[in-house]
């Protein structure tokens, strides 16, 4: 369990990140299309609507897991260990419980769009109720990993493994996070310069 | 009913809860307050609304192609090509950091990922020309801000949804304080070692023969802006279709270097959700808290509030430009941008000045929060990069073009027509 909701949520945003590549090479081709042969699809915008409420729900919470969702450091970082240890699982409880929210209230707009059998106002007329089902999907994994962080977050603090929990849900100092965007450069920037 | 939801805004942010849970709560608050309606429930639908805007689609594409662009290795042969060039200047190589900065960053959206793609090419070169540390790393840090400015823009086009004011024009608002900020910034280079030559390195007398050899590598990022800007303003496609179609041009730039891989494309993948997710659930708690805010009246009731206190336009203006430069100290520039623009973009415009201008205005003094410390990520990405030295010779040299950056919002103000005349003519 403690690698395998990572691991899902990993996957989630590989997914999510595939499908913007192939909606761009889609959207690209019915450009050409309009512009060169005078074909009209008009599919690409309405899929690209779509593949954003996936990037953002399916991404929510590996960017949970990467600590990427921004907060403001600058005071909680003046605390001593355990007061910054505290005032992270506080973040973490803030995040919970709007996830819980945005997951209630997804979940109820995806079920009166299959009540009411809704269908999108375009030539495509997609049942709704499918992209929000995938978009409620990613929000339910993100609640779920919010509370599964919130729980061993609290564990750790109980029993003073202070330094765990602040690399668990603690706020990445900006040091750190220079490194992580740096490490995606170096390697291939090095070989470059040969 | 101001004064209270502004004190509650900043003490959830000072304690540290993630900007999108802070703005979704102060939403839940107000409407709980001070609306006669549970706004609450509508929290479905606006989050569905928010997370499918065609617009908005924008942004992860732009993230995307910056991060297809950072694994092909384009920058370092702009950046060879730019160097060859401008190295005989006073000041040297640290032109082609700007140069190449803004080049780099015409075609990609983060400017915290051009920091660090121009700071690993252009530190290697600092030590072996003998570069005063300072100034040398303060050109990096702040030639990587310019890519919000020039087009195409990720925070351009956030400013534009959040404001409701054409993207397209906001671009064309872009090009001339873009490239005239460009030009302040080479001259603080350009007078710094006039005055102190200390802080220049050794002279590379040009080659004009090498210099054209170089020529080859700056091909790549001028087709993409081509294609990207110019496919938007010929009418051929939206600002998301253009983002799509630099998205697709990337991936086969980057195939041609024989870049692409599945192991590329998954990390590409991965870097982009991670910075896009960030900011779409702002996005999206920012549309529910605004979504309250105009049901309850608040705007309203601010903009009476601020009609109470007798400013002029004028010295609003300067508070406002204060507030952002504190506030920036503080805060990661998109979430601040996300945070501040539904709010205070109405009350600029209600004083008399122009969206797309201050949209503008607003582009700069993110910049600027970007090479401000204590939350400056461009400082730290250039000091990841440099690995030994104090952050504080950073800070410093960075310093010259915060000033830089003051000038041209002193310009903008004195003169208008800087953002708006390219606008008003194409338009």
């Amino acid at each position: 369990m403690v690698n395998f909701l990572p691991r899902v949520a990993r996957a989630m945003a590989v997914a999510a990140g595939v499908s913007l590549i192939v909606v761009a090479i889609v959207v690209s081709l019915e450009v050409i299309l309009r512009k060169v042969f005078m074909i009209s699809l008009n599919v690409g915008s309405e899929m690209s609507s779509y593949v954003l409420a996936i990037v953002a729900s399916w991404g929510a919470a590996f960017a949970l897991f990467e600590r990427a969702h921004v907060r403001i450091d600058a005071l909680t970082r003046r605390f001593s260990r355990r007061g910054a240890a505290y005032a992270d699982l506080v973040a973490l409880l803030g995040m919970a419980l709007f996830s819980l929210a945005m997951s209630w209230f997804a979940y109820g707009t995806f079920a009166e769009s299959l009540r009411m059998k809704s269908r999108s106002m375009t030539p495509l007329a997609i049942p709704l109720w499918i992209p929000q089902g995938l978009w409620v999907l990613g929000l339910l994994v993100f609640s779920f990993s919010c509370l599964f962080l919130l729980a061993r977050g609290i564990r750790l603090v109980l029993a003073n493994r202070l330094d765990e929990a602040a690399l668990l849900i603690g706020s990445p100092t900006a040091e750190t996070e220079a490194l992580t965007e740096l490490s995606q450069v170096t390697p291939l920037a090095e070989d470059n310069t040969k | 009913m101001i004064v209270p939801s502004l004190f509650i805004l900043l003490a959830l942010l000072a304690i540290g809860l993630p900007v999108a849970a802070v703005l979704a709560l102060l939403g839940y608050l107000l409407s709980e307050l001070h609306a006669g309606l549970p706004l609450w429930k509508a929290m479905g639908e606006t989050s569905w609304q928010a997370s499918t805007n065609t617009v908005i689609v924008c942004v992860p594409m732009f993230i995307l192609m910056g991060e297809v662009l950072l694994r092909s290795g384009i920058a370092s042969s702009l950046y060879q090509a730019t160097a060859k060039w401008l190295s005989w200047v006073p000041g040297g190589i640290m032109h082609a950091n700007i140069a190449a900065a803004s080049m780099f960053a015409a075609t990609s959206g983060s400017s915290a990922a051009t920091a660090a793609t121009i700071g690993t090419v252009a530190v290697p070169e600092m030590k072996r020309n003998n570069y005063a540390p300072g100034l040398f790393l303060g050109s990096i840090a702040a030639g990587g801000t310019l890519g919000i400015l020039i087009p195409p823009s990720i925070n351009l086009v956030v400013y534009g949804v959040l404001t409701q004011t054409s993207i397209p024009k906001l671009y064309l608002a872009g090009f001339v304080p873009g490239f005239l900020l460009t030009a302040l910034f080479m001259l603080v280079i350009f007078v710094a070692c006039i005055f102190w030559p200390r802080l220049d390195g050794d002279k590379i007398s040009f080659d004009p023969l090498q210099a054209f050899r170089t020529l080859p590598g700056l091909v790549p990022p001028v087709l993409l802006f081509i294609i990207v800007v110019g496919s938007i303003y010929l009418g051929w496609a939206t600002p998301t279709e253009a983002a799509s179609l630099g998205v697709t041009a990337s991936l086969i730039l980057a195939a041609t270097r024989g870049k692409l891989s599945f192991a590329m494309l998954r990390d590409a993948a991965e870097g982009t959700i991670r910075t896009s997710a960030m900011i779409l659930l702002i996005f999206v708690a920012a549309s529910f808290l605004n979504f309250v805010i105009a049901t309850t009246g608040l705007t309203a009731a601010l903009n009476s509030f601020i009609a109470e206190l007798g400013w002029s336009p004028f010295q609003m203006l300067l508070i406002i430009i204060a507030f952002y430069l504190v506030l920036g100290c503080f805060m990661e520039t998109m979430s601040m941008m996300i945070t501040t623009v539904p709010v205070i973009t109405p009350i600029v415009v209600a004083m008399g000045y122009d969206p797309i201008w201050f949209g503008i205005v607003v582009i700069i003094l993110v910049e600027a929060a970007m090479i401000t410390p204590p939350v400056g990520v461009n400082l730290y990405i250039v000091q990841a990069v440099r690995r030994e030295g104090s952050l504080n010779s950073i800070i410093v040299g960075a310093l010259p073009f915060v000033i830089a950056m003051l000038a041209l919002i002193g310009l903008l103000i004195a003169f208008p027509e800087i953002a708006l005349w390219l606008p008003s003519v194409l338009s």
